[in-house]
């Protein structure tokens, strides 16, 4: 059962210079105990989708103008303000951010920041010393030394992994039954990485957690995620369980994402020609037709439709027609 | 035999250094105003400012034991007029034979009487003000931001000058002509402020959370912006000293026979240069606690906002 499905998603920001197509029809799913990798270039929109189901874009600028985000049944955009804040945000779902010195307050010890967050909002409290146990209990998990004596110290003290490791403890202590992850190990360097998405992998495992993992890093989504969804210009182009995007990369983006990994090719490093299109006059048809070196006259004038080419392996590509290729969005 | 430890240096530490650094980590480390003071006096120019400051405030409670002739605040010896220092009178005596040395004592206390006053009007009129225009991004913002720019666009002593003059020239409206001049700067610095604090992740996660406006402007935004608004204070004390000074130079403070600095040069210039001590001693004194202040508030910038630190050795 899908834990999280987003449906046709059209979110568009008022600029001085004109309307931003951010997500443009967007539709995925996350599915229970899964861990699903949203990829794509900057300015796709993979912030943008991670916003949006917490529910915490700015409107205006942004508005939502069409789609549902259901969250295990229930539409999140149909949600009333405080259902979100004292049922959903921050309990149900959580939030692993890219920066976690700026998500946690430099004057508060990280104890009192993690019951605040934990307490906030509740009617009536547990206990004190019930949520410190707690605390203390996940700090241990996420692998901080001696965590109860760690409570009282400042983020400051802390080096950059172990201020990810507060933050993931944070994101798992509400015990939720999603966490999107926005490229939670952007910060940090390489060897500290592996071993913090492991860990996290490890943690969400136990738990049967279901987490949206937003990243650029095809090398993360491989070894950790169980689903994929390769994003392009605020639509997806490809969503499939990672094995088969790897072994059968369907939509030309995803072929020539995989291309341009250094590490998978002989010889000079391949990219991808041209940039992403300025989302506010989008190409008409396919969005990726401008790059794409297989475009054909049909991909200029009509958006593809999602095909399921593989079990379970979605593609929005013209190359792969079907019946439903010729149902046309715009 | 007793196991070597060597610092960073390379050299061996003696026993007493070594226990000299686990009582340093028996200290709360932690703890933001002990290690802000420490730093301060490990800043030779930030102790001698220190000083300075804290010399001000003992002669401003002390005044009236410690000066020679209490009395000469208001009195007047003809007989003594312009006598040059001598051990009984250490900055000489005035025009009217009294104790320059006393008035600068009891002058100290009108300064300090000002320039707290003004700053802290400031303070108490720019936070809120720089809060709820910097929060908030809605007509009321705008209307407290434009009201600053036209305070801003009108040069500080000429408005205050004007609204001295306008009110009548005594001590409480020179304080008022003070504040209502300077507290677009407080309310421009807690702006900036607000906007960068208000970017963070954790700002915005208390919002998500469902934490009140206010409360998440009291618990989380402020207390991001007490350094800069500490720095910002002291510096505006030697600022408003220094103004306060001109005003009181040109008349439009605290009235004679009260002793306040700027008006004591200002009947002084009249006796130069052959009463050379009459016109010195307050300029001095003014000279003294400005660079008091401002040596303060420069190593507190250096000391609390690490990217502004200049070259200062």
């Amino acid at each position: 059962m899908a834990v999280l499905e987003i449906n046709d998603l059209v979110v568009d920001f008022e600029t001085d210079q004109g309307i931003v197509q951010a997500i443009d029809h967007l539709t995925l799913n996350v599915r229970e105990g899964e861990i699903v990798g949203l990829v794509g270039e900057s300015g796709c929109g993979k912030t943008t989708v991670a916003r949006c189901i917490l529910g915490v874009v700015p409107q205006p600028p942004a508005h939502i103008r069409a789609g549902e985000i259901l969250f295990q049944g229930q539409d999140l955009l149909r949600v009333s303000d405080a259902d979100l804040t004292t049922r959903i945000r921050g309990k149900a779902i959580t939030f692993i951010p890219q920066d976690p010195l700026a998500a946690l307050n430099p004057l508060f010890p990280v104890g009192v920041q993690l019951r605040d967050m934990l307490t906030w909002g509740m009617r009536r409290g547990r206990r004190a010393r019930e949520i410190r146990e707690h605390i203390i209990s996940i700090l241990q998990q996420v692998q901080i030394p001696s965590p109860a004596e760690q409570l009282g110290k400042y983020p400051h003290e802390f080096s950059g992994g172990q201020r990810q490791r507060l933050v993931i403890a944070a994101a798992l202590a509400p015990a939720p039954t999603l966490i999107i992850a926005d490229e939670p190990t952007s910060a940090l360097d390489v060897t500290v990485q592996a071993q913090i998405l492991l860990l996290l992998k490890s943690l969400v495992q136990e738990r049967g957690t279901s987490v949206l993992l937003i990243t650029h890093d095809l090398g993360v989504v491989a070894k950790l995620c169980d689903r994929v969804v390769v994003m392009y210009a605020g639509q997806e182009a490809e969503m499939a369980p990672t094995a088969s995007a790897f072994t059968h990369p369907s939509h030309p983006y995803t072929w020539k994402l995989l291309e341009s990994l250094p590490e998978r090719q002989q010889g000079d490093i391949r990219g991808i020609p041209g940039v992403v299109p300025h989302l506010i006059d989008p190409p008409p048809g396919c969005r990726f037709h401008t790059r794409c070196e297989f475009a054909m006259p049909l991909c200029q004038q009509h958006q593809p439709a999602a095909l399921e080419v593989l079990p379970d392996h979605w593609v929005r590509c013209h190359l792969f027609p079907g019946e439903g290729s010729y149902a046309c969005h715009a | 035999m007793k196991p070597m430890v060597l610092d960073t240096q390379g050299h061996a530490e003696s026993p007493a250094r070594q226990a000299q650094k686990t009582a340093r980590l028996a200290w709360p480390a932690t703890s933001g105003w002990w290690l802000l003071g420490q730093k301060i006096l490990r800043d030779r120019l930030a102790v001698v400012g220190l000083c300075i400051i804290l010399g001000l405030l003992c002669t401003a409670v002390l005044a009236p034991s410690i000066a020679p002739f209490p009395a000469d605040i208001a009195a007047t010896h003809p007989a003594q007029r312009l006598r040059a220092p001598s051990v009984e009178h250490p900055c000489g005596t005035d025009t009217l034979g009294r104790d320059i040395y006393s008035r600068l004592l009891f002058g100290g206390r009108l300064t300090l009487l000002i320039s707290l006053t003004v700053v802290g009007a400031c303070i108490v009129i720019g936070v809120p003000t720089g809060l709820i225009a910097g929060y908030y991004e809605n007509a009321v913002s705008q209307l407290i931001l434009r009201t600053a720019d036209i305070f801003l666009a009108v040069p500080r002593v000429i408005l205050a000058l004007a609204m001295a003059q306008a009110l009548g020239p005594s001590l409480p409206n020179l304080i008022l002509a003070l504040t209502v001049t300077y507290w677009p700067w407080f309310t421009l610095i807690v702006v900036a402020e607000t906007r960068t604090v208000k970017k963070a992740t954790f700002v915005e996660a208390a919002e998500a959370l469902g934490v009140s406006p206010w409360r998440t402007i009291l618990c989380h935004v402020l207390p991001n912006m007490l350094s800069p608004l500490i720095v910002r204070s002291t510096l505006s004390m030697g600022l408003t000293i220094m103004t306060a000074a001109v005003l009181g130079f040109l008349g439009m403070g605290a009235q004679p026979p009260a002793p306040e600095w700027g008006a004591m040069i200002a009947e002084a210039r009249l006796y130069l240069p052959d009463a050379w001590w009459y016109a010195t001693a307050p300029g001095l004194a003014i000279f003294v606690v400005v660079m008091g202040f401002n040596l303060l508030g420069d190593a507190l910038r250096d000391i609390l906002d690490p990217r502004l630190r200049r070259g200062r050795r």
